[in-house]
């Protein structure tokens, strides 16, 4: 079997499973493949080789007793470094959690682990989630396996970046603006920002309580609906966590398209200033494939994106700072640039402001779900980015978020499930990833689109060039 | 206007929220302080009394069951 670390979760789990491949074989071919090219890529922040290694043999030896637990057995991950690790050190990207070692692993990360999943590392993000890409931390920024002189997008940067590049075969990112989707948009993977309560946010450092999402990223959107089946579930222990039924999702993949209808939101990214024509040219594309996996793609109207921006920029900022005050006041040298000024913006923001944000949070929520109820549309399709990554030389600005409006708030507003699906490549050879949301609590439909429209699309095996 | 406020004017603005800026951050932040206005300038102006926030506040112990 070639090409080992680019097996995807579906068949590395069915390989391990029929002993075609054992698991150590798997995870020794990431951590090769991580020697080999993480020093140009900068993804990871820790490997867990010998721990890796070891788990890998005792998964081995439970599947050959008779103890196989599912498709993630055996199989290699990563997690984005603000996922807490029992016994390894959980360091955020930032200097101030250098040497931070918790002492239980986040509940998503305890749900992968009870599946037979094997974490191989931990991995770059921006600073907190949230100041990056910068040159002024312990570690380097990520780069973009498609082209390293291009960022990853972030904030889960380097989960994008490794799960692109074939150096663990999926990974756990959080989404608080679109710190999922952005990544798997410009390094041409899937990832899914579940709906909010879907998926345990307990053990992940937290940026913006009510917006922060925790969610899958791999190279299909099969994997991504393989990681939900362990990662769905209530947890009484996280306030925002929903007992709703977890489904079977990888079974809901294999359904026919049956009477699903998709609102094409065009106002978000066209115009003047909107997306580029690679991106916009993708977009089209996927209304036409959708439509000829049975779907029916009419147009929608959703509110003002810029509101959506507006709303969930003001939430981010002000509960960062409530969170991240105390030590930046106290120690701002411990932090980067970007971070430590882009944090001290929630200083400007008062109460009444934060509480006129949340009520106008309520209002697109309730305006998007009568919009969709109107059109009569089960899921979405929008815009993901504007363009490709942009280069790291371009990607100076202190308050990127004063430019144009962020294509994946609004589902972080409206707590919608999202999924960012490769949409194909622009001249540059550059990904350009799409977006496929659904009401609250249909992750299952989200998924079962995605997986439908990335057979359609087909072009799954194409890989970074490094 | 908070988006006519000047760069001096901005040192105070700091001041009073607790930041103690050197001249380079004052400059980056005085142009994040602008760009912060523009979106709070999105925000109602006069909502509706009944306009509640999204925040409900649950006692301890309650789970949410769909």
């Amino acid at each position: 079997m070639s090409d080992l670390h680019y097996l995807s979760i579906a068949d590395a789990g069915a390989a391990i499973r029929e002993r075609k491949v054992s698991s150590a074989e798997l995870v020794e071919a990431c951590l090769t493949r991580i020697e080999m090219v993480d020093g140009d890529l900068h993804s990871f922040i820790t490997v867990t080789g010998a721990d890796a290694r070891a788990e890998a043999v005792a998964a081995d030896r439970a599947i050959a007793e008779g103890g196989w637990k599912g498709p993630l057995h055996g199989v290699p991950i990563a997690l984005k470094d603000i996922y807490s690790t029992a016994g390894v050190r959980t360091t955020c990207h930032s200097r101030l959690l250098h040497d931070n070692v918790p002492q239980e692993d986040a509940e998503t990360v305890a749900r992968l682990k009870a599946a037979g999943a094997i974490v191989v590392g931990k991995l770059a993000t921006h600073e907190f989630a949230f100041g990056g890409p910068s040159h002024d931390l312990p570690w380097p920024a990520a780069r973009n396996p498609w082209n390293p002189d291009h960022i990853p997008a972030g904030s889960s940067s380097g989960s994008g970046a490794a799960v692109a590049a074939g150096l663990c075969a999926g990974a756990m990112g959080s989404d608080t603006g679109g710190s999922i989707r952005g990544p798997a948009g410009v390094c041409g993977i899937a990832g899914l920002k579940p709906s909010y309560g879907r998926v345990s946010r307990r053990g992940v450092y937290p940026l913006s309580w009510t917006l922060d999402h925790a969610g899958p990223m791999a190279r299909s959107v099969e994997d991504c609906a393989l990681m939900m089946q362990a990662l769905a579930g209530y947890d009484p222990q996280d306030p925002a966590s929903v007992d709703v039924l977890v489904p079977d999702y990888a079974a809901a993949l294999k359904r026919p398209a049956a009477n699903l209808r998709v609102g094409y939101v065009r106002a978000w990214h066209e115009g003047p200033d909107g997306a580029d024509a690679d991106v916009c040219a993708a977009l089209d594309r996927a209304v036409v494939l959708l439509g000829e996996q049975g779907m029916e793609v009419v147009d929608v109207d959703l509110p003002d994106i810029r509101d959506f921006h507006a709303c969930g920029r003001i939430i981010l900022l002000a509960e960062a700072w409530a969170i991240h005050r105390a030590t930046v006041t106290a120690t701002p040298e411990n932090y980067g640039a970007f971070f430590r000024d882009r944090i001290r913006l929630g200083a400007f923001i008062s109460a009444a402001d934060y509480v006129e944000a949340v009520r106008m949070r309520r209002r697109l929520t309730e305006a998007t779900a009568a919009a969709m109820e109107a059109a009569g549309v089960d899921l979405l399709l929008c815009a993901n980015q504007y363009g490709p990554a942009e280069r790291f030389d371009q990607a100076t600005r202190t308050f990127p978020f004063f430019g144009k409006p962020y294509l994946t708030m609004p589902f972080n507003v409206t707590g919608q499930p999202a999924l960012t699906v490769c949409a194909g490549f622009a001249e540059s050879g550059l990904p350009i990833g799409i977006q496929i949301a659904g009401r609250a609590f249909t992750d299952m439909l989200v998924l079962h689109a995605g997986h439908l429209y990335e057979q359609a699309r087909g072009d799954l095996g194409r890989h970074p060039p490094i | 206007m908070s988006e006519d406020v000047t760069l001096e004017a901005f040192r105070a603005v700091a001041a009073q929220a607790g930041l103690a800026l050197d001249e380079g951050e004052t400059v980056r932040m005085h142009e994040g302080y602008l760009g912060l206005q523009t979106l709070l300038a999105r925000l109602p102006v006069a909502p509706d009394m009944a306009d509640e926030p999204s925040l409900v506040f649950l006692p301890t112990g309650t789970r949410v069951v769909l």
